[in-house]
């Protein structure tokens, strides 16, 4: 009788590797302050992961060390198996704060990043009608990529449901807009993580359930890897496939809890049973990082 | 309490009416009151109808007091009363911060400027004065200090059908645009360098702020020595009196520059040179745009200190010979011009920035 192998199901392939990361801080004192101690962490293709954590203890941190924001002071995070040492395009970002381009329409705010990938003054394509005319006669293949860009963002607009407000400034928009125009912004770039930082603190309750319902939509349609802070358990557990729960200063990962609910979901599973327990797990958890601190 | 002040008023009035009929007789008194009358009915129009025509018995006690004011007003006391009456009874209607409709704006501006006009009448026309021994003069105050209106119109009429003036403005205006030209020029590409990248401001900050505390008059007889010809002096000292002062509120501007958008713009794949002609320079374009608009109000102050020491032409200049002569109210109509172009240039600012900035506009609103 032949062998028969015992396969374990394939672990899907690591996307973003995060090995034995520390940060430490100086403070003005002079004393050297132990912020994140051997931090380690892996990240799937695909994979929505939610980091929670007491407040303060350095998730944000953490968020900007892999946007390149932030240097650490050792430990090596690799994205695709490249290592990461300053800010790229193939991490997208969503900060809490609205960071849409008040100068720019939305249409603009979010071609932007599609102009960059061109390399080609966007700024002054994209405002000045002479150089726009220009570079359409002189410049081979500009129109077309033009023609491309505005077709790509009347597409991620329609993805948030901004299409009616291309020709608006943000300024006049609410904040769960403005949050939609940052979200649609960094999808056009298509990057290969999207990092976000509490991007729905800021909003209402009812806001932030809709921009929820809206997030998990476009993040199955473009089949990205997010990675996601967040301080609101319930809206951790409703988003996430993982859930990484940190510790107290110094930070590293506690415990990686798999959220047990299926794809699509609806808002219903926040009533369940199984939902309640988890959130009360992750509550206790969190409660006893309290106590350390 | 506004009917208080209308008794106040009505009973002055009486007595003020009675010593001016007793001073000019009544002929002069008469058509005095009705041309004061006049003014008074546009001062009336323009502050009242806004702010009271919703309340009737407001509005009734008025045209009562307007109908007794007949009776003979004094033109300054009245128009006081009626500003101090106007502010009295719409505190009630006023709210912190609420904005009013334009209209309403622009008339009380108009009103002050009405004010002061009446002011100057009323030292220039009201009594007497002795100018020297046995000679006497209408007016409070003497001639050779304050010029009556009449004067100063006299004096525009000529001066301002004189081709020369024009071309002594013209100069002056060319002198500003040099001089304020070449310090934005170069200001706003070093102060957003400066804002942006602490090595640049290390190199330039210490002297610039070393220069900065030297006043720019100082600089008038290094200029003299220095420029090629005297006709630069008053640009040269416009460029030293605005560019360091501009670097400061561009470099300040640039620090205001919000942290998220440069990260975003990092994320989003940008490089320095896109940040900074993408993210940087759009974000602190306002903001120069307003402080251009308060540095040239510096701007004709150098001007003006310029070409009063020397210049040979130029709206200084006119100041200067002016003032030789004792030729008060040509000094007068010079600076009257200036404040007028001020407006202008002030005006040419505003519409600037609207035209440029429309999401300036969005934001307020939201």
């Amino acid at each position: 009788m032949s062998h028969i192998e015992t396969k374990l199901p394939e672990a899907p392939p690591v996307k973003l590797e995060v090995r034995d990361l520390c940060r430490n801080f100086i403070t003005y004192s002079g004393e050297t302050v132990v912020a994140m101690k051997g931090l380690n962490l892996d990240m799937y293709d695909g994979e929505f992961l939610v980091v929670l954590g007491p407040s303060g203890c350095g998730k944000s941190t953490f968020l900007r060390i892999v946007a390149g924001l932030d240097n650490p002071t050792s430990g090596s995070i690799k994205l695709d198996g490249r290592p990461i040492s300053e800010p790229g395009p193939d991490r997208g970002m969503v900060f809490q704060k609205y960071t849409s381009f008040p100068w720019l329409t939305v249409g603009q705010n979010v071609s932007l990043p599609l102009h960059i990938q061109g390399r080609l003054m966007p700024y002054l394509v994209s405002r000045n009608r002479i150089f726009y005319l220009l570079f359409c006669t002189f410049i081979p293949g500009f129109k077309e990529r033009q023609l491309y860009i505005q077709q790509k963002v009347k597409e991620h607009l329609k993805d948030v449901g901004l299409e009616k407000f291309e020709n608006v400034y943000p300024g006049s928009l609410s904040g769960g807009m403005q949050q939609r125009v940052a979200i649609a912004r960094t999808f056009a770039n298509s990057p290969s993580i999207l990092l976000m930082d509490e991007p729905f603190g800021a909003l209402d309750a009812q806001t932030r359930v809709q921009m929820q319902e809206l997030l998990l939509e476009i993040w199955g349609k473009n089949k990205s890897t997010v990675l996601f802070i967040t301080h609101d358990i319930e809206e951790a557990i409703y988003l996430a496939d993982r859930i990484a729960i940190f510790s107290a200063r110094p930070t590293s990962v506690k415990e990686v809890i798999e959220v047990p609910f299926g794809r699509p979901r609806s808002q219903e599973i926040k009533l369940s049973e199984e939902f309640n327990q988890l959130e009360i797990n992750i509550i206790r958890s969190i409660k006893d990082e309290y106590k350390k601190m | 309490m506004p009917l208080i002040m209308v008794f106040i008023t009505v009973f002055l009035a009486f007595i003020i009416a009675w010593l001016l009929i007793r001073e000019y007789g009544l002929k002069d008194f008469v058509v005095y009151s009705f041309s004061c009358l006049f003014l008074y009915g546009v001062g009336f129009l323009l502050i009242y109808l806004p702010s009271v025509i919703s309340n009737k018995l407001g509005l009734i006690i008025l045209i009562i007091s307007y109908v007794i004011s007949t009776a003979g007003y004094l033109l300054v006391y009245l128009l006081t009363c009626v500003i101090l009456f106007g502010i009295v009874s719409s505190i009630p209607v006023m709210k912190f911060h609420k904005s009013i409709t334009s209209i309403n704006y622009y008339s009380l501006g108009v009103i002050t400027f009405i004010c002061i006009l009446i002011l100057w009448c009323f030292v220039s026309y009201v009594g007497s004065h002795e100018v020297s021994e046995g000679e006497m003069e209408r007016g409070l105050i003497n001639r050779i200090f304050l010029p009556s209106p009449g004067q100063v119109l006299s004096e525009a009429r000529e001066l301002l059908f004189q081709k020369e003036f024009y071309y002594h403005l013209f100069v002056s205006i060319l002198r500003i645009m040099m001089g304020f030209g070449v310090a934005i020029a170069l200001a706003i590409p070093l102060g957003i360098l400066m804002g942006s990248f602490k090595p640049v401001e290390a190199l330039f900050e210490p002297l610039f702020a070393f220069i900065r505390y030297m006043p720019p008059t100082a600089f008038i007889p290094l200029s003299i020595i220095w420029a090629p010809t005297i006709n630069s002096v008053p640009s040269i000292l416009i460029f030293i009196g605005v560019f360091f002062y501009l670097l400061v509120l561009i470099m300040d501007h640039v620090a205001n520059v919000p942290g998220e958008l440069l990260e975003t713009s990092y994320t989003l794949g940008a490089n320095k040179l896109e940040v900074l002609t993408m993210v940087i320079y759009p974000a602190v374009l306002p903001g120069i745009l307003d402080s251009c608009k308060a540095m040239i109000g510096a701007a004709w102050t150098y001007l003006i200190a310029a070409e009063l020491v020397g210049g040979g032409m130029g709206i200084g200049y006119i100041i200067s010979t002016a003032q030789r002569y004792s030729q008060t109210s040509q000094v007068f109509v010079s600076i009257i011009v200036i404040g007028i172009i001020g407006i202008i240039t002030n005006a040419i600012f505003d519409f600037l920035y609207r035209w440029l900035f429309p999401w300036k506009r969005m934001e307020k609103s939201a």
